[in-house]
Protein backbone atom coordinates (compact mmCIF):
# COMPACT_ATOMS: atom_id res chain seq x y z
CA UNK A 1 0.00 0.00 0.00
CA UNK A 2 2.18 3.19 -1.04
CA UNK A 3 2.35 5.80 1.70
CA UNK A 4 0.99 9.14 1.06
CA UNK A 5 3.48 11.90 1.96
CA UNK A 6 2.40 15.08 2.75
CA UNK A 7 3.33 17.63 0.60
CA UNK A 8 2.65 20.71 2.65
CA UNK A 9 4.78 19.35 5.37
CA UNK A 10 7.58 18.82 3.26
CA UNK A 11 7.19 22.28 1.98
CA UNK A 12 7.31 23.37 5.68
CA UNK A 13 10.59 21.70 6.12
CA UNK A 14 9.08 19.10 8.83
CA UNK A 15 11.85 16.56 10.35
CA UNK A 16 9.28 14.12 10.64
CA UNK A 17 7.83 14.08 6.73
CA UNK A 18 11.45 14.33 5.59
CA UNK A 19 11.85 11.08 7.43
CA UNK A 20 8.94 9.44 6.37
CA UNK A 21 10.14 10.22 2.87
CA UNK A 22 13.31 9.03 3.78
CA UNK A 23 11.77 5.56 4.79
CA UNK A 24 9.77 5.27 2.15
CA UNK A 25 11.93 6.18 -1.28
CA UNK A 26 15.15 5.33 0.87
CA UNK A 27 15.91 2.10 -1.17
CA UNK A 28 14.63 2.79 -4.56
CA UNK A 29 16.75 6.37 -4.34
CA UNK A 30 19.87 3.84 -3.18
CA UNK A 31 19.46 1.27 -5.64
CA UNK A 32 18.91 3.59 -8.47
CA UNK A 33 22.75 5.44 -7.32
CA UNK A 34 24.09 1.89 -7.27
CA UNK A 35 22.65 1.35 -11.11
CA UNK A 36 24.58 4.59 -12.51
CA UNK A 37 27.72 4.49 -9.87
CA UNK A 38 27.97 0.98 -8.45
CA UNK A 39 30.29 1.44 -5.40
CA UNK A 40 28.32 0.66 -2.19
CA UNK A 41 30.21 3.94 -0.38
CA UNK A 42 29.49 6.43 -3.00
CA UNK A 43 26.02 5.14 -3.90
CA UNK A 44 25.22 5.81 0.06
CA UNK A 45 26.55 9.06 -0.17
CA UNK A 46 24.95 10.46 -2.84
CA UNK A 47 21.64 8.65 -2.13
CA UNK A 48 22.08 10.87 1.08
CA UNK A 49 23.32 13.93 -1.01
CA UNK A 50 19.70 13.09 -2.84
CA UNK A 51 17.52 13.83 0.06
CA UNK A 52 19.25 16.74 1.23
CA UNK A 53 18.96 18.68 -1.86
CA UNK A 54 15.57 17.53 -2.21
CA UNK A 55 15.33 19.11 1.69
CA UNK A 56 16.88 22.08 0.10
CA UNK A 57 15.01 22.79 -2.99
CA UNK A 58 11.36 21.57 -1.94
CA UNK A 59 10.01 25.04 -2.68
CA UNK A 60 10.61 24.26 -6.06
CA UNK A 61 9.02 21.02 -6.05
CA UNK A 62 5.82 21.82 -8.63
CA UNK A 63 2.19 20.38 -6.81
CA UNK A 64 0.33 17.74 -8.64
CA UNK A 65 4.03 15.83 -9.71
CA UNK A 66 5.11 12.97 -8.61
CA UNK A 67 7.69 13.24 -5.56
CA UNK A 68 9.14 9.71 -6.34
CA UNK A 69 10.09 11.02 -10.01
CA UNK A 70 11.32 14.12 -8.97
CA UNK A 71 12.99 12.39 -6.39
CA UNK A 72 14.73 9.98 -9.14
CA UNK A 73 15.80 12.98 -11.22
CA UNK A 74 17.73 14.48 -8.52
CA UNK A 75 19.31 11.44 -8.01
CA UNK A 76 19.97 10.95 -11.53
CA UNK A 77 21.68 13.99 -11.97
CA UNK A 78 23.52 13.53 -8.96
CA UNK A 79 25.18 10.23 -9.88
CA UNK A 80 25.98 11.47 -13.18
CA UNK A 81 27.89 14.71 -11.75
CA UNK A 82 29.83 12.27 -9.71
CA UNK A 83 30.61 10.07 -12.72
CA UNK A 84 32.24 13.24 -14.82
CA UNK A 85 33.33 14.83 -11.58
CA UNK A 86 35.48 11.21 -11.37
CA UNK A 87 36.12 10.75 -14.93
CA UNK A 88 37.76 13.99 -14.91
CA UNK A 89 39.63 13.06 -13.08
CA UNK A 90 41.52 10.66 -15.18
CA UNK A 91 44.86 11.80 -17.15
CA UNK A 92 43.89 13.17 -20.82
CA UNK A 93 40.25 13.26 -19.47
CA UNK A 94 39.96 16.83 -21.09
CA UNK A 95 40.74 15.76 -24.44
CA UNK A 96 37.94 13.08 -24.54
CA UNK A 97 35.27 15.36 -25.53
CA UNK A 98 36.58 15.89 -28.86
CA UNK A 99 36.69 11.83 -30.10
CA UNK A 100 33.35 9.97 -30.82
CA UNK A 101 31.96 8.78 -27.36
CA UNK A 102 30.84 5.91 -29.04
CA UNK A 103 34.35 4.99 -29.71
CA UNK A 104 35.58 5.09 -26.21
CA UNK A 105 36.88 2.05 -24.76
CA UNK A 106 35.03 -0.16 -22.05
CA UNK A 107 37.14 0.40 -18.59
CA UNK A 108 36.86 -2.03 -16.10
CA UNK A 109 36.68 -0.49 -12.72
CA UNK A 110 38.77 -2.47 -10.38
CA UNK A 111 36.44 -0.47 -7.23
CA UNK A 112 33.50 -2.50 -8.30
CA UNK A 113 31.33 -3.29 -5.17
CA UNK A 114 27.42 -3.84 -6.07
CA UNK A 115 25.88 -5.42 -2.91
CA UNK A 116 23.42 -6.81 -5.42
CA UNK A 117 25.01 -9.17 -7.22
CA UNK A 118 25.94 -12.95 -6.89
CA UNK A 119 29.06 -13.39 -7.43
CA UNK A 120 28.92 -16.07 -10.59
CA UNK A 121 27.82 -13.02 -12.16
CA UNK A 122 30.39 -10.44 -10.46
CA UNK A 123 32.56 -10.36 -13.83
CA UNK A 124 30.24 -10.39 -16.38
CA UNK A 125 28.10 -7.59 -14.49
CA UNK A 126 31.35 -5.12 -14.08
CA UNK A 127 31.51 -5.75 -18.09
CA UNK A 128 28.02 -4.41 -18.13
CA UNK A 129 28.49 -1.57 -16.02
CA UNK A 130 31.58 -0.80 -17.59
CA UNK A 131 30.30 -0.98 -20.99
CA UNK A 132 26.87 1.25 -19.72
CA UNK A 133 28.82 3.91 -18.35
CA UNK A 134 30.38 5.24 -22.24
CA UNK A 135 26.93 5.21 -23.58
CA UNK A 136 25.17 8.84 -24.10
CA UNK A 137 23.77 9.42 -20.64
CA UNK A 138 19.65 9.34 -21.54
CA UNK A 139 20.51 5.57 -23.43
CA UNK A 140 22.19 4.69 -20.03
CA UNK A 141 19.44 6.05 -17.90
CA UNK A 142 16.44 4.64 -20.04
CA UNK A 143 18.12 1.31 -19.48
CA UNK A 144 19.03 1.14 -16.15
CA UNK A 145 15.68 2.43 -15.00
CA UNK A 146 13.57 -0.02 -17.72
CA UNK A 147 15.88 -3.71 -17.29
CA UNK A 148 17.12 -2.88 -13.74
CA UNK A 149 14.85 -1.26 -11.90
CA UNK A 150 11.99 -2.53 -13.59
CA UNK A 151 10.04 0.68 -14.52
CA UNK A 152 7.50 0.54 -17.25
CA UNK A 153 7.98 3.17 -20.03
CA UNK A 154 5.27 5.44 -19.01
CA UNK A 155 7.13 6.00 -15.41
CA UNK A 156 10.49 6.11 -17.27
CA UNK A 157 9.08 9.16 -19.91
CA UNK A 158 7.17 11.05 -16.48
CA UNK A 159 11.41 10.23 -15.27
CA UNK A 160 13.56 11.31 -17.96
CA UNK A 161 10.68 14.36 -18.72
CA UNK A 162 10.34 13.10 -22.95
CA UNK A 163 7.44 11.07 -24.72
CA UNK A 164 7.10 7.55 -24.38
CA UNK A 165 8.32 7.09 -28.05
CA UNK A 166 11.16 8.75 -27.07
CA UNK A 167 11.77 5.61 -24.61
CA UNK A 168 11.59 3.04 -26.75
CA UNK A 169 13.55 4.73 -29.26
CA UNK A 170 16.71 5.49 -26.53
CA UNK A 171 15.87 1.65 -25.39
CA UNK A 172 16.35 0.35 -28.71
CA UNK A 173 19.43 2.32 -29.27
CA UNK A 174 20.98 1.93 -25.98
CA UNK A 175 20.73 -2.47 -26.51
CA UNK A 176 22.12 -2.09 -30.11
CA UNK A 177 24.92 0.15 -28.79
CA UNK A 178 25.75 -2.08 -26.11
CA UNK A 179 25.73 -4.86 -28.28
CA UNK A 180 28.59 -3.74 -30.51
CA UNK A 181 30.68 -2.38 -27.46
CA UNK A 182 30.21 -5.75 -25.95
CA UNK A 183 31.21 -7.78 -29.10
CA UNK A 184 34.43 -5.31 -29.46
CA UNK A 185 34.95 -5.47 -26.07
CA UNK A 186 35.16 -9.90 -25.66
CA UNK A 187 36.62 -9.63 -29.29
CA UNK A 188 39.45 -7.65 -28.40
CA UNK A 189 39.91 -9.69 -24.79
CA UNK A 190 39.55 -13.34 -26.42
CA UNK A 191 42.68 -16.09 -27.22
CA UNK A 192 40.43 -16.83 -30.08
CA UNK A 193 41.28 -14.66 -32.98
CA UNK A 194 42.25 -16.09 -36.32
CA UNK B 1 35.65 -8.64 -37.38
CA UNK B 2 35.07 -12.20 -36.73
CA UNK B 3 32.10 -13.92 -35.18
CA UNK B 4 32.42 -16.23 -32.46
CA UNK B 5 29.89 -18.28 -30.87
CA UNK B 6 31.58 -17.40 -27.68
CA UNK B 7 31.14 -13.79 -27.85
CA UNK B 8 28.05 -14.20 -28.23
CA UNK B 9 27.40 -16.37 -25.48
CA UNK B 10 29.38 -13.52 -23.68
CA UNK B 11 27.14 -10.88 -24.56
CA UNK B 12 23.95 -12.39 -24.02
CA UNK B 13 25.15 -13.33 -20.69
CA UNK B 14 26.38 -10.22 -20.06
CA UNK B 15 23.41 -7.81 -21.33
CA UNK B 16 21.32 -10.59 -19.24
CA UNK B 17 22.68 -9.81 -15.86
CA UNK B 18 20.59 -7.07 -15.48
CA UNK B 19 17.86 -9.05 -14.99
CA UNK B 20 19.60 -10.41 -12.32
CA UNK B 21 20.24 -7.93 -9.55
CA UNK B 22 19.04 -8.14 -6.93
CA UNK B 23 17.69 -5.17 -4.88
CA UNK B 24 19.23 -4.20 -1.95
CA UNK B 25 18.23 -2.55 1.16
CA UNK B 26 19.26 0.32 2.36
CA UNK B 27 22.50 0.41 4.26
CA UNK B 28 22.01 0.57 7.92
CA UNK B 29 21.21 3.56 10.00
CA UNK B 30 20.46 5.43 6.56
CA UNK B 31 17.43 7.32 7.54
CA UNK B 32 19.29 8.96 10.37
CA UNK B 33 22.39 9.24 8.69
CA UNK B 34 20.66 11.59 6.13
CA UNK B 35 18.75 13.25 8.43
CA UNK B 36 21.78 14.17 10.01
CA UNK B 37 22.83 15.49 7.32
CA UNK B 38 19.85 17.59 6.32
CA UNK B 39 19.88 18.70 10.39
CA UNK B 40 23.50 20.12 9.16
CA UNK B 41 21.95 21.65 6.02
CA UNK B 42 19.63 23.37 8.40
CA UNK B 43 21.72 24.71 10.14
CA UNK B 44 24.37 26.22 7.15
CA UNK B 45 21.21 27.64 5.66
CA UNK B 46 20.41 29.37 8.88
CA UNK B 47 24.41 30.10 9.32
CA UNK B 48 24.10 31.67 5.95
CA UNK B 49 21.00 33.85 6.74
CA UNK B 50 22.87 35.58 9.48
CA UNK B 51 25.77 35.67 7.96
CA UNK B 52 23.80 37.30 4.99
CA UNK B 53 22.32 39.84 7.38
CA UNK B 54 25.42 40.89 8.64
CA UNK B 55 27.23 41.46 5.65
CA UNK B 56 24.45 43.12 4.67
CA UNK B 57 24.80 45.61 7.42
CA UNK B 58 28.44 46.28 7.23
CA UNK B 59 27.97 47.22 3.67
CA UNK B 60 25.44 49.75 4.92
CA UNK B 61 27.52 50.61 7.46
CA UNK B 62 30.26 51.19 4.81
CA UNK B 63 28.21 53.15 2.50
CA UNK B 64 27.27 55.47 5.01
CA UNK B 65 30.42 56.29 6.08
CA UNK B 66 31.94 56.45 2.62
CA UNK B 67 28.85 58.81 1.75
CA UNK B 68 29.73 61.19 5.22
CA UNK B 69 33.32 61.19 4.08
CA UNK B 70 32.74 62.30 0.94
CA UNK B 71 30.60 65.10 1.75
CA UNK B 72 32.74 66.29 4.07
CA UNK B 73 36.04 66.80 1.53
CA UNK B 74 33.51 67.76 -1.11
CA UNK B 75 31.54 70.40 0.57
CA UNK B 76 33.35 74.18 -0.05
CA UNK B 77 35.43 75.29 1.91
CA UNK B 78 34.12 78.33 3.77
CA UNK B 79 36.59 81.01 3.54
CA UNK B 80 36.70 83.45 6.30
CA UNK B 81 36.65 86.79 4.85
CA UNK B 82 40.28 88.87 4.54
CA UNK B 83 39.39 92.10 6.29
CA UNK B 84 41.84 94.82 4.84
CA UNK B 85 42.07 97.38 7.62
CA UNK B 86 43.25 100.91 6.17
CA UNK B 87 43.71 103.71 7.80
CA UNK B 88 40.87 105.89 7.33
CA UNK B 89 38.81 102.72 8.39
CA UNK B 90 40.48 102.61 11.11
CA UNK B 91 40.02 106.61 11.40
CA UNK B 92 36.33 106.13 10.93
CA UNK B 93 35.91 103.02 13.33
CA UNK B 94 37.71 105.23 16.31
CA UNK B 95 36.02 108.53 15.35
CA UNK B 96 38.90 109.96 14.76
CA UNK B 97 38.49 113.78 14.05
CA UNK B 98 39.59 115.44 11.28
CA UNK B 99 41.69 117.76 13.83
CA UNK B 100 43.36 114.77 15.49
CA UNK B 101 44.06 113.45 12.20
CA UNK B 102 45.87 116.68 11.38
CA UNK B 103 47.59 116.54 14.63
CA UNK B 104 48.35 112.95 13.89
CA UNK B 105 49.77 114.11 10.81
CA UNK B 106 51.87 117.02 12.20
CA UNK B 107 52.98 114.52 14.47
CA UNK B 108 54.09 112.35 12.20
CA UNK B 109 55.76 115.48 9.77
CA UNK B 110 57.65 116.49 13.69
CA UNK B 111 59.07 113.53 14.49
CA UNK B 112 60.64 113.47 10.92
CA UNK B 113 61.89 116.43 10.87
CA UNK B 114 63.72 115.66 14.64
CA UNK B 115 65.06 112.17 12.94
CA UNK B 116 66.84 114.24 10.30
CA UNK B 117 70.12 115.05 11.12
CA UNK B 118 71.65 118.20 11.29
CA UNK B 119 74.04 119.00 8.65
CA UNK B 120 77.29 118.84 9.66
CA UNK B 121 79.96 121.53 7.93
Amino acid sequence: MPVEIDIQELKAKSEDAFRQLIDTFGKNIYNLCLGIVPIAEDAEDLSQETFVEAFNSIHTFREGAHIKTWLYRIAINKCYDHLKWSKRKKRYALLQPLFNREEEPIEIPSNFQHPGIVLENKEHAKVLYAALETLPETQHTAFLLYEIQGMNYKEIAETMDVSVSSVEALLFRARAALRKKLHKYYYDNTSFKK
Amino acid sequence: METNPNIDKDIERTIGVSKNINLVDAPAMFTQKTMQRISVAKQASRFTTSALLKIAAAVILICINAYTINYIFDAPVQQTPVVTTTIDDLVNDYQVTDMNNDWLNNKTSKNQQTHELPETH
